[in-house]
């Protein structure tokens, strides 16, 4: 090997050497360190629905003294929550997490968080709704029935067949009351016989329904994006007819129908913060709480009336929460996980 | 320490060889030509590259996702045989086009084109076109094309090859090629089918299982036929069917799914060309794209069919030795149906091209410039230019490109019910870049030296804006023209050969640094802004090392990919992997026949990791094909 050939092979050796070094660079990234904590009353659990088939949904405790807890799930049990968790439900001293996409539902210690069970073989569970002690049901994005649970032993028990994606339900008078996506009808079931027993006509694409302190139920349903306006309806449960109704234009997408405790004020998300009287004839002229250029989200109205509304920015990264008090001023913000949905305080 | 001692190896390696004074090679590792289509061979100023012939041979089997992913491309892999996108510098996998003898095949509905779907063996030339090139190459290439190509070879009698591969994860594929020709005819048929089990281990927080939910079933042939109708015309007709039926695997966190997926294509194209001092191509192609999708999601299976109808007339003039001018008119139909569109939706397009190119007597300077004007029934759409030059100073190539881009929305964008948005604007944006390759050998060493040595290094910057995200908008996803995004980086490579008698030994660095980050969101406040995209990686480098013994050839190949983030403010992240494959090839005969034996170890370090989150990659695969050529006397290049 001459000079100059041992002078290149150096060369080489050196490039190689500099790409593996270079290569290994320690790379940035940020991690959330655990929080240990322990809820109490007037806390709030805050469920981040994570990305779609990331895998990454989780909790967010917020404490009466305005601390948070980010990812509390896996603080409690070290594993993922799971895929989009799509709701929650307090219920029997037991706290029921609704995991959308990974078609399952956490059952947890309220102030913990320590699974206590999962319940599974449910397709794509939405909301969960109690009609007894033992009993619940659980609405569908795509099976096309509601899944009745056995809160006993945390099992699937029976279906009650219903048309497409069937949403957000209550109970109001021994009934109860679905709003459904892919019919022009609220459907009304016997909680006793777990049988469809009546449906109200009302606007395709329901998506979300509250009773009121009138014993009136609102239903909200969602823009198509394509052709279909939505639309907000107060229906009178007993002669079924439409007391009040606003059709929004296609460029308005409504979302997220919520109440305050006593049920005389119902807001819901429409770009801003919508604030509407339970006895209102009118739409509301002004907003509640402007969007600002914001990605409002969640809503969540707290027992004493405090709004909590969450910015999702573009729903792949991690949200932050703002609460507001009853006229609208903000009182606080704080940072959530991805896609904050849903809220639930805790008595 | 395993990973330590290879690098150890990988570095160090050159000195070992050099001291044996092995002899010539039998396998070269030449590039393989770029085919000449349109005017794609007028871009000076764009960094075009090619699988050598080796990745050819040793990737005969494979689809098009695996020979990219061993050349330091980043591609978002949903696993084997899953669904395989290709973003290039930055971008998305919309920015990237792909090309069949000059004519987009990207899925008219979603804008993008599946990988593995795509066979290596079907096509005689792949290359790889870096750079934003709207104003050739049509909407969507804004970041990158591949183009892929045959050409007819005329008087080169009978010729059949066939091969077998079977893989340790239960995947049988097979192929062949069968061509004829003589002085006035050419006619090729290429073929492959692949029963996949795909039973492939994988690592789930700490625990292997294995995948029992991804076989799959493939196949499909290509036939080019070409007839010379004159002196210096002819007809080609050009046939490409494939099918696919596969079944998707659920992410770590969903339960079983039993989701399903069926592709069928059907391409069909007819060219006639005149050569001469004004040249003419006049073509016309159909396309007919079917996908049936179905899980436990939908009540109604999801059924898309696009159908594309293209007419196209290409004239050159040659104005004198150094300066080409020419024009293209295309007039392209696309039908698409889905339930999601509730019935179906038809958009027109039609464009004109017009291009100049400019060389130098003796030919070192080149500069090219061409525009482009689309009209289509969503609106009018700006004027696109690509313009480039290149310069031959010694023995080093300098190249400048700029271009001014746009990609219309997707069918899907538009119509997908919920979600679509008729009001989205086209994206648009510029890039720029600068690059030079340099034979430092022919600098250091006598011509015709056993060593070789080559450099590149490639700058560029791209800013697109009206960026397209699905997004959701109150609960509900829809499509929305949500940032400004500029990409930017550095591309390098490094490759030095040796060779003597039936030895040569090479290695080749090809390094990547990207930065792409959103620069104006609609958004106020966004904590994702100037941050680096999800899924694209800041570092990425490829280390290969091939050595080839007479008929024998060894090649052991090393990838890095830097952190990928998946959320936009970067607090959640794939973690970086170094990935190393061994190739092994050894040709010979028997009875006349060429035979060629290779086996290669995919992941022979075991290694966990991911390329999409929560859709885990395999761990080591093991591979065994042979191929041989029918006839006697025939070379055995299945390509």
């Amino acid at each position: 090997m001459n000079m100059k050939s041992k002078t290149i092979n150096r060369v080489i050796s050196s490039l190689f050497l500099f790409a593996v070094l270079f290569a290994c660079k320690k790379d940035e990234t940020s991690s959330t360190p655990a929080t240990p904590f322990t809820a109490t009353s007037g806390g709030v659990y805050i469920s981040n629905e994570g990305v779609f088939n990331n895998g990454n949904s989780s909790i967010t405790y917020y404490s009466p003294g305005g601390t948070t807890a980010p990812d509390a799930f896996r603080t409690a049990n070290g594993t993922s929550l799971g895929d989009i968790c799509q709701s929650m439900y307090l219920h029997n001293d037991k706290l029921y997490l609704v995991v959308n996409n990974s078609g399952k539902i956490e059952v947890c210690d309220p102030l913990s968080l320590k699974k206590t069970a999962t319940i599974t073989g449910l397709t794509s569970p939405r909301y969960f709704l109690p009609v007894s002690l033992t009993k619940a049901y659980i609405t569908d994005l795509f099976s096309g029935f509601i899944s009745i649970l056995n809160l006993q032993n945390n099992t699937v028990s029976g279906t009650i067949s219903l048309s497409g994606w069937s949403e957000e339900l209550i109970e109001l008078n021994g009934k109860v009351y679905v709003a459904n996506y892919n019919s022009n009808k609220i459907f009304v079931i016997d909680p006793l016989t777990d049988l469809v027993m009546d449906s109200i006509a009302a606007g395709p694409n329901g998506l979300s329904i509250q009773s009121d302190t009138n014993g009136k139920i609102w239903l909200l349903c969602s823009n198509d994006y394509v052709s279909q306006p939505g639309a907000l309806y107060r229906i009178d449960p007993i002669t079924k007819q439409i007391e009040f109704n606003h059709t929004f234009t296609l460029s308005e997408y409504p979302a997220r129908l919520r109440k305050n405790n006593a049920g005389t004020i119902l807001y819901f998300i429409n770009s801003d913060v919508v604030k509407i009287d339970a006895s209102a004839t009118t739409y509301p002229v002004s907003t509640f709480i402007s969007n600002n250029s914001r990605n409002l989200y969640g809503l969540g109205v707290d027992p004493s009336g405090i709004v909590f509304v969450s910015d999702a920015f573009n729903n792949n990264q991690k949200g932050k929460i703002y609460r507001y008090d009853q006229n609208g001023n903000e009182i606080n913000r704080f940072d959530a996980g991805i896609s904050p949905g849903d809220f639930l305080f805790i008595p | 320490m395993c990973r330590f001692c290879l690098y150890l190896f990988l570095t160090f390696s050159p000195s070992a060889f050099y001291a044996q004074g092995l002899t010539d090679s039998i396998v070269t590792l030449k590039t393989v030509p770029v085919i000449s289509f349109r005017s794609e061979e007028y871009l000076a100023g764009l960094k075009t590259e090619s699988p050598d012939s080796l990745t050819r041979v040793f990737h005969q089997f494979s689809s098009m996702s695996s020979v990219l992913a061993e050349n330091n491309f980043y591609i978002k892999n949903y696993g084997p045989g899953q669904l395989s996108v290709l973003s290039f510098r930055g971008g998305n996998a919309y920015h990237t086009g792909i090309l069949w003898n000059g004519i987009s095949i990207v899925d008219p509905m979603t804008g993008t084109g599946d990988l593995s779907l795509i066979k290596s063996c079907l096509f005689e030339n792949i290359s790889i076109r870096y750079g934003g090139s709207s104003s050739i190459s049509g909407s969507g290439n804004l970041s990158g094309s591949i183009l892929l190509s045959s050409k007819p070879t005329f008087n080169n009698g009978v010729d059949a090859n066939i091969g077998v591969n079977y893989n340790s994860i239960g995947n049988l594929t097979t192929n062949g090629k069968i061509s004829m020709s003589n002085e006035k005819a050419s006619g090729t048929i290429r073929f492959f089918r692949e029963n996949a089990l795909n039973q492939y281990h994988y690592i789930k927080e700490g625990t292997e299982y294995i995948q029992t939910k991804a076989s799959y079933l493939q196949y499909g042939l290509t036939s080019e036929n070409s007839i010379l109708t004159g002196e210096h015309s002819s007809l080609d007709l050009l046939f490409w069917y494939q099918y696919s039926d596969r079944n998707i695997p659920p992410t770590l966190y969903q339960p079983p799914n039993f989701a399903k997926q069926k592709d069928e294509n059907i391409k069909l194209g007819l060219n006639w060309k005149r050569s001469g001092r004004t040249s003419y191509n006049i073509r016309t192609s159909f396309f007919a794209d079917q996908l049936y999708y179905n899980d436990r999601s939908l009540t109604v299976a999801s059924d898309s069919k696009a159908n594309t109808f293209l007419n196209e007339i290409e004239i050159r003039r040659l104005l004198d030795r150094h300066q080409q001018i020419g024009i293209t008119i295309n007039v392209t139909t696309i039908r698409a149906r889905t339930i999601d569109y509730q019935g179906s939706r038809t958009l027109g397009r039609q464009w004109l091209n017009v291009f100049y190119l400019l060389s130098s007597t003796n030919e070192k300077w080149k500069f090219n410039i061409s525009g482009r004007k689309e009209f289509s029934s969503l609106g009018d759409l700006p004027v696109t230019i690509t313009t480039g030059v290149s310069r031959n100073i010694k023995s080093s190539l300098i190249r400048i490109s700029y271009s001014k881009l746009h990609r219309n929305p997707t069918l899907n964008d538009l119509y997908w019910k919920p979600g679509g948005n008729r009001n989205l604007k086209a994206e648009n944006g510029n890039s720029l870049e600068a690059g030079i390759d340099l034979q430092i050998s022919d600098l250091l060493f006598k011509q015709n030296s056993t060593h070789k040595l080559t450099l590149g290094g490639t700058f560029y910057s791209r800013t697109v804006n009206n960026w397209i995200e699905w997004t959701p908008i109150e609960s509900l996803w829809t499509a929305t023209n949500i940032s400004q995004v500029w990409s930017r980086g550095i591309e390098s490579s490094l490759m030095y050969r040796y060779s003597k008698n039936k030895f040569s030994t090479s290695i080749r660095i090809q390094s990547s640094y990207t930065l792409s980050t959103k620069e104006k969101s609609i958004l106020v406040n966004d904590p994702s802004l100037h941050k680096q995209l999800i899924y694209v990686p800041v570092y990425s480098y490829e280390l290969s090392w091939t050595i080839i013994y007479k008929k024998i050839a060894l090649r052991v190949i090393e990838n890095y990919s830097g952190t990928r983030y998946t959320t936009s403010d970067l607090s959640e992240s794939l973690p970086s992997y170094f990935l190393t494959n061994i190739h092994l090839g050894y040709e010979t005969k028997i009875y006349g026949r060429s035979i060629t034996l290779i086996t290669s170890w995919d992941n022979i370090l075991n290694l966990d990791y991911s390329l999409v989150q929560n859709r885990p990659m395999p761990l080591r695969v093991f591979n065994f094909g042979i191929s041989m050529n029918i006839l006697k006397n025939k070379s055995n290049t299945i390509k």
